[in-house]
């Protein structure tokens, strides 16, 4: 299936109010999936949000081109794309009920009134708000805002649904609550949902394909399996979960390659690399006690810091050549200051690019 | 519902602790406001006295006169003058109060958009024909507007006219002056309104499919509009009973309510009179603020 929106080595810049020119997004190439749900996932600042309001037609790239349906989108003024947008407050209309706002974009759009007034009832139902149409939105809970927000750009039918960090106005109970909800929402309506977070764990639970953004470049795109477990840059690793990062440099020997970080510990490595400086990360589960394998290869230190977290222990280990790695141990509760030996597996060590 | 939420509002009593301290507050308002209102309201139902004052005796003819009732007795007919004279007052007025919403809004809009520091300083400059004399201010319309004009010279010089537009002396030309007048009336309330919108929900509508004018009609307008009606309302009532403006630039054949009141006070020496126009326009006023009272909390029920 070709891509429901084409971004193709779009740029974009902002003036900042002390004269700064910023460079939000530098040719960014990208392809959404039709009937995905797509999730740009960074930080605040890496792009993510303005490529969100280029493709809804709030911003125009200064350089590049944006396609939805394979249609170029230059000059195409917001109200006349096949996109609809859930706002990050929602911008849900003050002076109108919750129906009037769901009904608001058909009414504009000249749909007959028996019309509207079916779609307004069965976008209510698909958000779970029947019953709530007289409401005001501000006698609304965050929750149920939303719910609106959602209805009222699926009542349009869109092409694709933008989701503006949706997340961000809800507690947390809410928060879980409201994935699974749009989830099940993207995967009944299997309308392409593009939604922009900067919660790694949102991202990895929702999406079927993860975009991370960093400083305006994507850094990887992938599903959330491939983005948590073989991220390729060091932005990835860190960003997405917790994870050691390991720099240095590696020097083939005896057949086998290893990498000297740069504080001075020995690591094997998976694959056989070309010298020179590298980094590798591993995640702080792939860690285990020695004694658990004693064939494979060894890190040892002393604890640092132990974190008693119910079924885990989270451990600072300190090692003998000063680099500190983190890990997750369950049914052992080493205390500070312990000396600990801990193994891992070549295999779990990732080579990133640097 | 709302009649629900009316019933459950507790009982609120008229006199609350803390509102001793507002007695002096309450004095002044009393001498200085309803006492001069009502010695207004008394005057204009007594009987006029030959060289101005009043005779204490009850004659309602004042009023008589201002609805165009015939009397007998004065050999009087029926004759609407005064009514057409607080309807042409009125029309001016609403006019002013419109053509000072459409040159304010554009105005109040660009100012609710300027960074913090810079809208200080637009509304200083916004506020700024307060600072001058109101007389002044219609001189200087009068210097713009005559025969020998600015306008007119300008118009003269460019070859676009041959003979000087009548444009002083003129409903038109009391209109303008009083626009110029009254825009920050209208400005001031319309930024507060505009600068408390929500730029996203602009941003929204566009996204749901509707264009400039539909966002501005169905988004934009309603929820200025506490700023609008408060602007007409402002503007409207001084311009009703305008007296300055009419008397230096208006036509004399277009006598309009400000200028018959000082007529009937300084020429006529007919205080009753004069005092009946001032209590029936004062009304008209009063009704005018009640209807936006109204709609304003109308507007926050369905808001």
């Amino acid at each position: 299936m070709p891509p429901i929106v084409k971004v193709s080595s779009v740029s974009k810049s902002f003036q900042t109010p002390d004269g700064r020119t910023v460079d939000a997004l530098k040719e960014v190439l990208l392809d959404i999936p039709a009937g995905r749900f797509t999730t740009l996932l960074g930080p605040s600042g890496c792009g993510k949000t303005t490529l969100l309001r280029l493709i809804g037609g709030f911003e125009e790239p200064d350089a590049g081109g944006i396609f939805i349906d394979g249609v170029l989108m230059e000059g195409v003024p917001a109200h006349k794309r096949p996109t609809n947008t859930v706002f990050q407050q929602y911008g849900l209309f003050p002076h109108m009920t919750v129906a009037q706002n769901v009904a608001y974009g058909l009414e504009v759009a000249k749909v007959p009134k028996p019309e509207i007034a079916s779609r307004v009832a069965e976008a209510l139902e698909l958000v779970r708000l029947t019953g709530m149409d007289a409401r005001k939105t501000a006698q609304l809970s965050g929750g149920q805002q939303q719910r609106v927000a959602l209805a009222r750009a699926l009542v349009l039918r869109p092409r694709v649904l933008l989701l503006d960090e949706p997340m961000a106005a809800l507690d947390r109970k809410l928060r879980k609550d409201m994935q699974v909800e749009l989830k099940r929402l993207q995967h009944d309506l299997g309308i392409a949902f593009l939604c922009v977070t900067h919660d790694q764990e949102e991202a990895l639970s929702m999406s079927d394909l993860v975009v991370v953004m960093n400083q305006g470049r994507v850094e990887q795109v992938g599903s959330p399996r491939e983005i948590y477990d073989a991220p390729e840059t060091e932005f990835v690793a860190g960003f997405v979960g917790e994870i050691n990062i390991f720099r240095g440099s590696v020097s083939a020997r005896n057949g086998d390659t290893r990498l000297r970080t740069d504080a001075g510990t020995l690591l094997e490595l998976p694959v056989a690399l070309a010298d020179g400086p590298t980094a590798v990360c591993l995640r702080p589960e792939k860690l285990r006690l020695a004694s658990a394998a004693p064939s494979l290869p060894r890190l040892t230190g002393w604890v640092r810091e132990s974190i008693y977290l119910g079924t885990t222990t989270r451990l600072s280990v300190e090692l003998a050549d000063g680099d500190r790695v983190l890990t997750t141990l369950a049914g052992v509760f080493p205390v500070e200051g312990e000396d600990i030996s801990l193994c891992y597996d070549p295999a779990d060590l990732r080579v990133l690019k640097r | 519902m709302d009649l629900v939420r009316v019933l459950a509002r507790p009982h609120r009593p008229f006199l609350r602790p803390g509102m001793g301290k507002l007695f002096p507050g309450f004095v002044l308002f009393v001498l200085l406001f309803l006492a001069p209102v009502g010695i207004v309201v008394v005057y204009s139902l007594l009987t006029r006295g030959t060289y101005g004052g009043v005779v204490w005796r009850v004659d309602l003819d004042s009023y008589a006169r201002i609805f165009g009732l015939p009397n007998e007795d004065m050999l009087r007919e029926w004759d609407f003058v005064y009514l057409g004279i607080f309807a042409k007052s009125a029309g001016i007025a609403a006019a002013t109060a419109f053509a000072t919403l459409l040159a304010g809004f554009p105005a109040a809009w660009y100012i609710a958009r300027q960074p913090d520091r810079r809208k200080f300083l637009l509304l200083t400059l916004v506020t700024l024909p307060f600072f001058a004399n109101a007389l002044v201010r219609v001189y200087a319309w009068m210097l713009i507007l005559r025969a020998d004009g600015l306008v007119n010279n300008i118009l003269s010089g460019l070859g676009l006219i041959d003979a000087p537009l009548q444009m002083i002396y003129t409903p038109g030309a009391v209109v303008i002056s009083m626009v110029y007048q009254y825009l920050p009336f209208m400005v001031l309330p319309l930024f507060a309104s505009i600068e408390k919108m929500d730029l996203r929900l602009i941003e929204a509508s566009r996204d749901l499919g509707a264009g400039g004018a539909v966002t501005f009609r169905r988004v934009v307008l309603p929820l200025a509009m506490p700023g609008v009606v408060a602007g007409l309302v402002l503007v409207f009532v001084p311009s009703f009973g305008n007296f300055i403006a009419p008397t230096l630039i208006g036509g004399s054949k277009d006598l309009q309510v400000g200028p018959l009141l000082a007529q009937a006070f300084l020429s006529a020496r007919d205080w009753p009179f004069g005092s009946a126009v001032a209590t029936v326009l004062s009304s008209l006023v009063l009704l005018c603020l009640f209807a936006m009272a109204r709609s304003e909390t109308r507007g926050k029920e369905t808001a």
